[in-house]
This record gives C-alpha cells, structure tokens and sequence, in this order.
C-alpha cells in the first residue's frame, strides 16, 4: 500500500478493493495458469452436485492452502473468516425453522455452493499474470479473439473497481453518503446516481483502451506467440491431485459407491 | 533496435502530410484538419501545439494509423508514413513503424504487470520467444528502468506508468514514436524525466511527434514547434526561433509557456482581504492501514475568501491531507475547523467540497439545473421553493451556464462539467472547496478560465485550496502557498515577484 499515495490517481482510491489490486499478481509464487483453469472448472463442477459438509469444507482448507502457498495470508484468513460467518449464519437460522428464514437458509446454502469458486477464483485472478493466461488459452487452441477479450475482461475488473469507488466518493462529497437506510428509501436513485456516472466512464476507457489496442497490433494477422514459458511443477500436481481426489470424491458419494 | 530499412532506398521523410483535409464521420460538419501540409524529417523532435480542439490531437492520428483504423471520415490529400501512402499500409505492417503514447496512463495498459505489458505488442505481432525476451530486456534497459520490471502497473507513479508505456511501444522497434499529451497526469519532476527519455530516443535516431499544452518541459528537446488553429497550421519555425518569442506573442497565440521564468501571465498577487479565517487545521494526523503516518501534525490556517495551492513532492500527503479535509479519510488525531464550528468528520461535506480531477464522477442529476437544485437542497440551508429557483438561476448566470441549463451533465464538455462542479460546490454552501489538479491537461485559455471560476467562487467568502503543479496556474490565480513536506507544512508564504523563484524550486523546476 505504500506506492499508493505516491500516485496522483490515489485521490479517487483508498478501498478494499484497490488494496486487494495492488498488493496482488507480483507474489513470487502461483500455480500453473492451466492447472488454475482446470481446478476451477473441477470446482464449478463441484458446486453443482450435491455435497456434505465435510467436502465443502475440505475443499475450503485447499483453496486456503493455495493462497497460503501463494504468500497471500492476509487475503486467506479474510477468506476463512468469511466462510466461517457463513457457516454460522446457516447453522443458526436452522435453529429457528419458519417460513422467513428458509428462504434466507436457502440463499446462505447457494452462498455456500459457490464459496469456493469465488476464492479460488479471486485468487487466480490475483497471482495469474495475464500474459500467462494468455499464453496457457493459446497452447489450448483458444481463438485470438477470445484471449484478448480475456485479457481486457481481467484488467477491466481493477478499473470498475476503482470507478466504484470513485463514484462512491463522490457521492459522499456531495452528501448522498450511501448508507444501508439510504439505500433502502431509495433504490431505484441509488443505482443511478451509481451506475450512470460509472457507465460513462467506462465508455471513455474503453474507447482509449481499443486505440491502445489497435496501435499495440492487436489486429495483426500473425498467430500470436507468448513471452511466457509455461512449465508444470510439482506442487502444481499436488494441488490438482487434491482437487481431483475432492471432486472424485463427490462423484462417488453421488454414484453411490461410498456413502 | 536498429531502425529498419533506414539505410537503403528510404523516403526522404519519416512523416509527409500534404494538403490534408479531414472530417470525423462523427460530426461531419467541421472540418477537423483544414489543408494541413507538414512535412518530417527523419530523426526529429517537432512538438504539435494549440489549444484545444485544433486539430492536432487529428494529425498525431494519422500518423498512428488510428484514423482510418478507429476513426472513420472523410480524408483529402496525401498522407504519406515512412514513404508509404497511409492508405496502403496495413494496421498490422504500420505498427511496427509508429509506436503510439497516449494521455491516460489509465487507460492504455492491458495487462498488470509491466513485463507482460511490455512484452504485449511483440505477442500480438507474433514473434518468436527469444526475439521477445531481447526487445523487452532491451526496452526496460534503453530507458534506464529495469527496476520496474515485474511490477505492479497500479502500483506505480504516473511518471514511472508513462515510462512503462514508452518501453511498450519501443518494444515493437518503431522509428517514428508519436505522443499525445503525454504529461496530462504527471508532476513536474516526471516531466523532466519525460524530457529527458525523448531525448534519448532522439539520440538513437527515432523521430518524435509530440502533441502538448504544455511546453515548458520540451524546449531542451524539441527542435521545431508547430502551432495549429481551428484545423490550419498558424505557425511553423524552428525550436529556436519559437523560443525568442515573447510571452506576449505566446500569449496572442493562446499557449502555455516555453520559459517557465517568464510565463507572461497576469499574476494574481491579491493581498488577502483579511476576512476572518474560514479554515483552521491543528495537528492534523492520519496514516492508511498499518502503513507509516503521511500527516504527521499539519498546521494550517486559510482566510476567507483565499485562493492557496497545495503544493509539494508526490507522496509528501497532499492527497491525504485534501482527503481529511472533506471527510473521505478518517484521520488518527487533529481538528479540522471552519469558521467558528468543528464538524464531525461525516458532517464534512456540508462544508468542505472536492472537486475531482474526473468531475464527471460527481454530477449525479439529470440537467445541469436539476444539478444545482439538488446542490442547494442537500446543504445545511434550507430554502422555500421560490427562492431556489431565483437562486439557481443566479448560480447558472454566474457561471456561464444559464445556456446549458437543461443540457445533461454528461453530454458537457470537460471543461463545462468541471464548471458545473463548482458551481454545485459552491451552491451548496461549502465554506472550502478543494480541487484536485483542476488544470491538468488544460490548454492556456481553459486554466486562465479556471483561475477565473475560482475566484468568482471565492468572491462570497468561500476559500479554496488547490493541489497543483501547474506554476503557471499558481502564478495566475493563488495568493498563497501551502508547502507539505514530510508530512509536515514546511512553510506558508504568499505568492509574489520575489516568491515566484522559490515556488518553481518547490515544484521541482530546475536544480
């Protein structure tokens, strides 16, 4: 964080969101960019079938290892602290069974469901150099234009990111601070106050960015090479050997061939 | 990175535009470029200059190839790059000949980290990998930053985004490199450094086309200067003979300065009225998270109706410090007065409002009056019906706005949505108003027009303090100055003939 207020953007910054963006991708350590792809897809696979608890939680534990390995320890214990809030609220509303709190009982087991695939997710996105994920889509045969939508969707996250936060600023300045009440009287004012400055902003951006594009040759004709030179490690197959045996042992639960 | 083709058969010019017309399909009506015929020589430095909207930002796209490419409209005349009419180069070819360096350091990166960005242009051309890996160690050590290899793009400093973005397009071993306004975001010292990398790239033969506002930082570099006009070339002379221009003539011309010693502007040089201070700050502390304290104890006292410049190296706390002032960042110890109260931090922005870099965050109503009635509703005062409209109406008469009345604010030009900000600001009865770098990337006569919103906008007892490195805007329009060091403010003095040199070291001119 300390680079942060040596740069004349930080006037329209200072966020959760932003500090998770700059304390980000140089960790010297990260998985294998196609390894990360398959393990998330293993983990949608997951969130689809049903599972006990045990699973869930094992698969939590991994994912937390993961971005233990990466060096990411504070994002890991914020992970953890969120899911164990969530398993709580669950365990809790199940105390009090009525009509009102199954609908928030079956909010909090989606919530569940797709805990992991957020984690692991923002943690890709969060260590995965883009060029390497690039590079990882091309050696899978992934079309040019594909990737670099790809790469522009991954580095326009931090941007709206910091849109947000901007617009939010700003509406404090102008003292329509947006508390939970104010949200709550006024939806449909809040949304707009939010998005329509937002969304105009973006419209600029995205403008500039696809001039950079073009003048960057993103329109070349030539199959498009990568500065990256993918190599599996060892403990790239450790973490998707545990994936794999998390998903496998799902599908057995669900074949019936383990209780 | 040796230009290529540079030895055998070469056209005689890097650049040859003749008797060019050009309108965007966007707005077919006006002609953007109105017979332009400017030839370059190879291994030039010619800086595009002219306020805004005169075309030059036009000619530094023909060059790029971003007009046809991204801008579609009519085009007469001949434009020739490297030899080659521009209409027969493909976008694929041209690239490799024109690197490009755009204003926004935001907008123009596509990957985190500055390898990857560097690296980026070589992958889309399809290079082989160890061709790659040479030009990017090269580009990081032509430039002397190979320390900002591997790092986080949004971690860094405007200064050390823009150096990245020139190492990009390097990369892709261009011989023509072309800037449009390069220095919008930057500070003055990453100006010089900008200064100094161009000369750089001169020396190793490049041709450089630079389109600016602001000159000051390339009259070392530049070897002619080209001042344009409603899409017409008014001036083209060597750096030179631009340079014995005087301030008067550079002023007839409407441009910035190209010595900042003698920038010709009416200074400003107010004594204060001695109003009663409108803002007190105490011992003002505040740090981010875990990080070091940035404001360890400020100090300051504004007068009503002042107009002080916040100035000071980057990471000196001006932000932070502009920050606690409106109550977007919690400060650890301090008071922060106007007037006679104390608010609470929350209850800041009834008093203190900021004016963004990007007003267009902050404008949230459907037209620009509606903008100003909801100003005049969220203040602390509250008004009866009818005198809200009576006030309005004042507001947009002041401002210059009563014509754009029903327009909505986001369809405004920069410069107008900048307008409105403040007048919502002051509608809203904030006793301060802080503004954030409000002339940055602005042409001569819009920072004149800045200088002037504000003190109308003072003229009612409002202070206002301004971050800025723009020693010209100082000159013009600020009676005093705030000099955060540290932390700490280091000193306050007024602006007048004998500050003016201090002010410029300050800044980081010269030395």
């Amino acid at each position: 964080m300390t680079n942060f207020k040596h740069t004349s953007d930080a006037a329209v910054a200072a966020s959760t969101w932003l500090h998770e963006g700059t304390e980000s991708p140089r960790t010297a350590r990260r998985l294998d960019p196609r390894v990360s792809l398959s393990i998330l897809v293993l983990l949608n696979l997951i969130a689809f079938a049903p599972t006990n608890r045990l699973v869930e939680i094992s698969a939590v534990v991994v994912c937390a290892a993961v971005m233990g390995w990466c060096g990411r320890r504070s994002a890991m214990f914020r992970w953890l602290a969120a899911y164990a809030v969530i398993f709580a609220a669950g365990y809790a509303i199940v105390q009090f069974p009525n009509d009102v709190t199954a609908s928030f009982a079956a909010m909090i087991i989606t919530f569940r469901r797709v805990f992991c695939v957020g984690m692991f997710a923002s943690n890709m996105i969060a260590t995965t150099r883009v060029g390497e994920m690039a590079s990882a889509l091309q050696r899978i045969r992934v079309p040019r234009g594909m990737i670099c939508g790809l790469c522009v969707a991954l580095r326009f996250f931090p941007t709206m990111g910091k849109e947000f936060v901007s617009v939010v600023e700003a509406m404090k300045v102008r003292g329509f601070a947006l508390t939970p009440a104010s949200i709550l009287r006024r939806p449909a004012a809040t949304v707009e106050n939010l998005l329509i400055p937002v969304m105009s902003r973006l419209a600029i951006v995205a403008d500039e960015l696809s001039n950079a594009a073009i003048v960057r040759g993103i329109d070349s004709d030539e199959p498009r090479t990568s500065y990256y030179d993918l190599r599996f490690s060892g403990i790239d197959a450790v973490f998707l050997l545990l994936f794999c045996a998390i998903a496998a042992s799902v599908a057995l639960a669900k074949t019936g061939v383990v209780a | 990175m040796s230009a290529p083709e540079q030895a055998a058969g070469r056209a005689e010019f890097a650049v040859d535009i003749e008797n060019v017309c050009f309108s965007y399909a966007s707005d077919p009506g006006v002609r953007a470029l109105d017979g332009v015929t400017l030839r370059v020589p190879w291994g030039q430095c010619i800086v595009l200059t002219g306020s805004s909207g005169c075309g030059k930002t036009t000619v530094t796209r023909l060059v790029n190839g971003l007009i046809p490419a991204a801008y579609g409209g009519v085009l007469e005349g001949g434009v020739g790059i490297a030899g080659t009419s521009l209409t027969d180069w493909s976008a694929d070819k041209l690239c490799r000949r024109v690197g490009s360096v755009f204003q926004n350091p935001r907008s123009q990166f596509f990957n985190l980290d500055t390898t990857s960005e560097v690296a980026f242009g070589c992958e889309n051309l399809g290079l082989r990998r160890d061709d790659i890996r040479r030009r990017v160690d090269e580009a990081f050590r032509m430039f002397g930053i190979g320390h900002l290899k591997d790092r986080d793009i949004f971690a860094l400093s405007g200064g050390q985004r823009q150096m990245v973005a020139i190492a990009s397009a390097c990369a892709m071993g261009p011989d023509i490199l072309v800037f449009d306004e390069p220095t919008a975001s930057l500070d003055v010292a990453s100006m010089r450094l900008l200064a100094r990398t161009i000369a750089r790239l001169k020396a190793l033969g490049k041709t450089v086309i630079v389109a600016e506002h602001r000159l000051w930082w390339l009259a070392e570099v530049a070897d002619r200067v080209v001042v344009m006009r409603e899409g017409r070339i008014d001036l083209d002379c060597d750096a030179s003979s631009f340079s014995r221009l005087d301030a008067g003539e550079l002023a007839r011309l409407g441009l910035r300065a190209w010595n900042i010693e003698q920038t010709g502007l009416p200074p400003a040089f107010l004594g204060g009225d001695a109003g009663g201070v409108g803002l007190e700050v105490e011992n003002l502390r505040a740090s981010y998270r875990t990080g070091p304290e940035v404001l360890k104890g400020v100090e300051a006292s504004v007068e009503r109706g002042a107009i002080v410049a916040l100035v000071g190296r980057n990471g000196g706390g001006k932000t932070t410090f502009a920050r606690c002032l409106v109550g977007l960042h919690r400060e650890s110890a301090g008071t922060v007065r106007f007037g006679a109260t104390v608010p609470k931090r929350r209850a800041r922005p009834e008093h203190a409002f900021l004016v963004m870099q990007e007003p267009g965050y902050q404008l949230f109503a459907s037209s620009v009056r509606g903008e100003l009635e909801s100003a005049l509703g969220q203040g602390g005062s509250k008004r009866e019906p009818g005198e809200i409209d009576d006030t309005v109406d004042g507001a947009l008469e002041r401002f210059g706005l009563a014509h754009l009345a029903d327009r909505h604010p986001l369809s405004l030009s920069g410069g107008q949505r900048q307008r409105l900000a403040i007048a919502a600001g002051t509608s809203q009865g904030a006793e301060l108003l802080v503004l954030d770098e409000p002339t940055s990337g602005l042409d001569c006569e819009n920072m004149k027009r800045v200088a002037r919103e504000l003190r109308l906008a003072c003229e009612s007892g409002t202070c206002a303090i301004v971050i800025t490195h723009d020693f010209e805007f100082i000159e013009t329009a600020c009676q005093s100055v705030l000099h955060l060091s540290d932390g700490v403010i280091g000193e306050t003095f007024p602006v007048n003939t004998s500050t003016l040199p201090r002010i410029r070291s300050i800044l980081g001119f010269g030395g």
